[in-house]
């Protein structure tokens, strides 16, 4: 009887649902740039009467199931005018809009994005490519990293830096995805510009909590970048001339509708300035044999093909590749008398680094409701640094007499595969779930000693050994809309990393809650547990390329970290609107160098000079924006604190972390005054580093009785440099040309040359002979002039 | 090549680039107010010896001398606090205790005063001694090698100093007959590829070098266990004393952070070093230890 009864029961909820079932179609399509054809991410689609909606994803999809019947349709997207379209829905309809750039940005930001206040994103931005290109900036050299850095709970290292630090993590501790690839190393001219050229990115999202739970890999922030797919329609292009680079970006159709490509390209030219000088210099020292040339260049190339083969199938090829690197060579002639030969000395030095990356992507669309993306990636960092001398007779380079050089490698390699799936069972439910797997090679860093004279020769290889590690993962995640009022993400995320016989398996939980108060505010939580099994090794603070990526291994673990985090969002009359957000993170197995370890410690394996601890942090973090009008703007302030914890260091003490700042402002100011000027200004303060300074020095012994002076350092991190701050201004001049759009870009940095900390150093300061302790300071006051043109 | 006008423009620019700005930052007085360091490593059953002088902040005479403490009051407690002795002057900072011999298995503590500095206070137990039980040496030419193998004591956490230690003694002819002049002199300088050495940082061939080997029982506590060292002992040696050393885990750490020390200073590359100190409110060490050492007589 139970069993009949079970039975009915099924058999009545399967024909119901069946029922419900029947009664609801999906639509579904894209939404993209009516002039470019571009996709457009996160753009709105919404049915006023029903209250649901849902955003296109990374790729500009959409699926929404409604009931069947008539509706209006509102189709929206942040800057484009909105498109509303009547339906009726009886069957499963495609529907692929083409919005158009607005004027009224008013209007539009009213319905153009979802609210801030339904979304169960936290700790979430999305950056405005326009903003970003319209601030003022270091050397008019527009960075998207810097203007992150302007946002709360995101902070630079040092002076110049674009290194970022999040809620008191480290530099290694930030996934950052070009079109979905990992970049191991994204600075370029040691630290102060970042790889990515404005100007072919569509995109940025930057996640510093509440992760979802397709994110994973990195502790404490997700930056996801999306390269511009390419005008399907006509060709265009962009382009600046800077004061020490420039750069040119071409995308356009190759088959109109079909397939487009998207060329990108930037270079500096400090190394050409120079040469000039060098060669007179040269000129002036020809009599004494003496001959110099040296320079720094950096260079980044970016490309992308789109191809769309059907409604149902598109796939992309995007590549990047950049690289740094700074030479010098010496050389002197000299006339020995006593065998009346010509001889040649030379000496050269220099370091070169930089990434490599490819991804071939493939989005199929297996229904309405079912979307996927299949790619195949690969990414290489890299660096070198090395100096050899070589002395050979009259003109006999090939043969010299002696030869020696030194050369120190390092890198990493992933190839990886990633299939996403995209669900869209209801207006209620989005589920995202996947696989993936890196296969990882760590080259540590190699020593190599070549020596050659006549006689005798040394070839040596000694260092690191290369490490490879398999990391395989899946997650699955749900949007969900519990109730009016109360909306969650869920999921999780489960990663396994096989590294020398060795496995890791973790299981990583993510929880997001929205609870809309009223139409205006919402209150939000999250938590997540988050896995890393890489680690950066850094000797200086500065973004170095000498900086190692290196592997948890069966020596030293992966690291982990769990974040708990709560805001709440209103949005205010007039465009304005507040969110405020409180966190506490704690992150077990960081890595650093043991005491008087150095990157070139010889012969030791990188996993013998390390000791390894905990860190936490916690903070409040308040972001004040206005976003419609002729002025917008944020005002955005941090209160936090970071700290560091390991056994072998500070005596096992707790100490600050380098970048523990108290205090962290930003004020953010661009005002249009017509078409043809905009301003800007920018205003930041941050508290001043944490570091180890030794202030006394006292006589030592050992028990042989040998004396040597001391400094004495009290405590890790404990002297404060100076605060930090600085103001920029800036202003574009617009002019339409017949052929496009040409901009007058002025700017000047640091606008009251604030002698901000670089470094300390104890010496002598110029033209004096007293011993003090110097503060360091890199950029003055600096203006800055650039032509930008667009067609 | 003709300079001109740009030219000198962009060599301004770069040159304003490039050119750091430099400032002076005045140090508090709180964190440079001088205080007395003490240097007393000390053997069991010897004289106890210690050295008094003052810290100054960094910028002090710069590469010069700091001044030796000539006028302090030191003093030495047993563990109940009772008054053992009272350190004397000798000459240029250094004090000694006539008349007591520090004792292994005792802890001592040390008081220190000195006009217009705050007092300093330390305490050390000096470790027990334990024995070589063995040395197998092999002569190659100019240096030796040395197996020394030593029974650790299961019940405590022993810290242990190498020191291979040559005298030698060199004769010099001399223009006047039948007189010959003399050099002694002695050196202290050991490698091991051991694992277990702390403190010095390897060399491209794997060895750890020092004027100690410095390493804890962690690995082989309570059990047997044998240290590979090679030294250089010359062509004719007289004497080489093998010592191992009964250390504190205060005069362990120490001892390790000062050699870590030294291989760092003026390295850029190199992280920075917090030498050890068990002196509070001070500077400096005050640590005991015991030694068991085998003489080869050549």
């Amino acid at each position: 009887m139970r069993i009949l009864n079970c039975l009915v029961l099924c058999t009545v909820l399967l024909i119901s649902s069946s029922l419900l079932a029947q009664n609801k179609h999906t639509i579904s399509g894209y939404i993209k740039n009516e002039m470019t054809g571009e996709a457009l991410i996160g753009a709105r689609v919404y049915v006023n009467a029903l209250k649901v909606g849902t955003i296109t994803n990374v790729y500009g999809f959409y699926s929404l199931t409604l009931p069947e019947g008539a509706h209006e349709v509102l189709f929206s997207f942040v800057g484009y005018e909105v498109i509303k379209k009547g339906i009726e829905l009886d069957s499963d309809i495609r529907i692929s809009i083409n919005l158009k750039e607005g004027n009224n940005l008013k209007e539009v930001v009213v319905t153009g994005e979802k609210k801030l206040q339904e979304s169960t994103e936290i700790s979430t931005i999305n950056l405005n490519m326009d903003k970003v290109k319209s601030l003022p900036v270091l050397l008019g050299e527009v960075d998207i990293i810097k203007t992150a850095q302007l946002l709360p709970g995101i902070q630079s290292g040092s002076e110049g830096s674009s290194g970022i630090y999040v809620r008191g993590g480290g530099p290694d501790q930030n996934l950052i995805l070009l079109d979905g690839v990992p970049i191991y190393n994204a600075n370029h001219l040691f630290g102060f510009f970042s790889v990515f050229n404005a100007d072919a990115i569509n995109s940025v999202k930057i996640v510093k909590g509440g992760f979802p739970a397709r994110y994973g890999g990195r502790l404490s922030s997700v930056i996801d970048i999306r390269m511009n797919e390419g005008d399907m329609k006509k060709i265009h292009g962009e382009g600046s001339v800077g004061i020490i680079s420039s750069k040119f970006m071409l995308n356009g159709p190759i088959f109109k509708d079909k397939t487009s490509f998207m060329v990108s390209g930037r270079r500096t030219y400090i190394d050409i300035l120079a040469r000039p000088f060098i060669s007179a210099a040269n000129n002036a020292n020809s009599e004494s044999g003496d001959r110099s040339s040296g320079g720094y260049f950096f260079y980044d190339l970016n490309g992308k093909i789109n191809h769309i083969i059907n409604d149902n199938n598109r796939v992309y090829f995007s590549a990047y590749l950049g690289r740094d690197r700074f030479y010098i060579d010496q050389r002197y002639e000299y006339f020995n008398q006593s065998d009346s030969k010509n001889y040649t000395e030379s000496a050269n030095g220099g370091l070169s680094w930089g990434n490599e990356i490819m991804a071939l992507r493939w989005n199929h669309q297996y229904s309405p409701k079912l979307f996927s993306n299949f790619s195949l990636n690969f990414s290489d960092y890299n660096f070198n640094t090395g100096f050899g001398s070589k002395v050979w007779a009259e003109d006999d380079e090939d043969n010299p007499i002696e030869d020696f050089s030194f050369d120190y490698i390092s890198g990493i390699t992933d190839w990886g595969g990633r299939l996403d799936f995209f669900y869209y069972p209801g207006p209620n439910h989005e589920i995202n779930f996947g696989i993936g797997e890196i296969y990882h090679t760590f080259r540590p860093g190699v020593n190599q000693l070549k020596f050659n004279e006549v006689g005798s020769s040394i070839d040596l290889k000694f260092g690191s050994p290369n490490t490879f590690a398999h990391e395989f993962y899946g997650f699955i995640e749900d949007d969900m809309v519990l109730t009016k009022r109360l909306s969650a993400n869920v999921g999780v995320h489960f990663s396994n990393l096989y590294v020398r016989k060795k496995l890791y398996p973790t299981i990583q939980p993510r929880g997001a809650l929205n609870f809309k108060l009223d139409e205006k505010s919402s209150i939000k939580a999250s938590y997540s547990r988050m896995a890393q099994f890489l680690h950066l090794l850094s000797n200086t603070s500065i973004g170095l390329p000498t900086d190692l990526w290196v592997p948890a291994t069966d020596k030293i673990p992966p690291q982990y970290g769990n974040q708990f985090s709560v805001g709440y969002v209103r949005e205010l009359p007039k465009g304005y609107r507040i969110s405020t957000e409180g966190y506490y993170k704690t992150m077990d197995n960081l890595i650093e160098y043991k005491e008087g370890a150095s990157f070139f410690s010889t012969n030791t394996n990188w996993e013998e000079l390390v000791e390894v601890g905990k860190g936490w942090s916690y903070g409040a973090e308040v972001l004040f924006e206005k976003r419609t009008g002729k002025t917008t703007g944020w005002i955005g302030y941090t209160l936090s604190w970071t700290k560091r914890q390991f056994e072998n260091l500070n005596d096992g003490n707790v100490y600050p972390y380098r970048y523990d700042r108290r205090h962290d402002v930003s004020v953010v100011v661009t005002h249009k005054f017509n078409d043809k000027i905009d301003v800007g200004m920018v205003w930041v303060y941050g508290t001043g580093n944490a570091i180890s300074l030794a202030l006394q020095k006292y006589n030592g012994s050992s028990a042989s009785g040998f004396s040597s002076q001391i400094e004495h350092i009290e405590s890790k991190n404990d002297y404060r440099m100076a605060a930090y701050h600085r103001l920029d201004l800036g202003v574009n001049i617009h002019k339409e040309k017949e052929w496009g759009e040409a901009t007058w870009s002025f700017g000047v940095y640091n606008a009251y040359s604030r002698q901000n900390p670089f470094y300390l150093d104890f010496g002598y300061l110029r033209n004096s002979d007293e011993y003090v302790l110097k503060q360091i300071s890199l950029f003055p006051i600096i203006p800055s002039v650039s032509y930008n043109f667009k067609f | 090549m003709k300079i001109n006008s740009s030219h000198l423009f962009i060599v301004a620019a770069i040159t304003f680039f490039v050119i750091s700005c430099e400032k002076e930052v005045k140090l508090k007085e709180d964190q440079i107010n001088p205080r007395i360091v003490v240097n007393g490593i000390f053997e069991a059953s010897d004289t106890l010896r210690i050295h008094l002088s003052e810290s100054r902040n960094v910028l002090f005479n710069n590469g010069g001398d700091l001044p030796n403490l000539t006028s302090a009051s030191a003093s030495l407690l047993s563990e109940n606090d009772e008054v053992l002795g009272t350190f004397s002057h000798d000459s240029f900072g250094t004090y000694s205790l006539i008349g007591f011999y520090p004792v292994a298995g005792k802890e001592y503590k040390l008081i220190v005063n000195s006009p217009g500095l705050e007092e300093v206070t330390s305490q050390n137990l000096i470790p027990e001694i334990i024995s070589i039980a063995s040395i197998d040496t092999i002569r190659q030419s100019e240096n030796m090698n040395f197996k020394i193998t030593i029974n650790d004591n299961p019940d405590e956490v022993n810290y242990y100093a190498i020191i291979i230690e040559s005298r030698v003694t060199e004769i010099f002819p001399s223009p006047i007959p039948n007189v010959n002049d003399t050099l002694s002199y002695r050196f202290r300088y050991a490698c091991s590829k051991d694992v277990i050495i702390e403190g010095a940082s390897e060399d491209i061939d794997g060895s750890k070098c020092g004027q100690s080997l410095l390493f804890r029982d962690e690995n082989f506590n309570g059990s047997s266990y044998t240290v590979d060292v090679e030294s250089f002992i010359g062509d004719s040696p007289d004497t080489v004393i093998i010592s191992l050393q009964s250390i504190s885990e205060e005069l362990f750490k120490y001892n390790t952070s000062l050699q870590r020390y030294q291989e760092t200073n003026g390295n850029p590359f190199g992280e920075p070093v917090q030498v050890y100190s068990n002196i509070e409110n001070g500077f400096g060490i005050f640590a005991g230890y015991s030694v068991y050492a085998d003489t080869i007589v050549f």
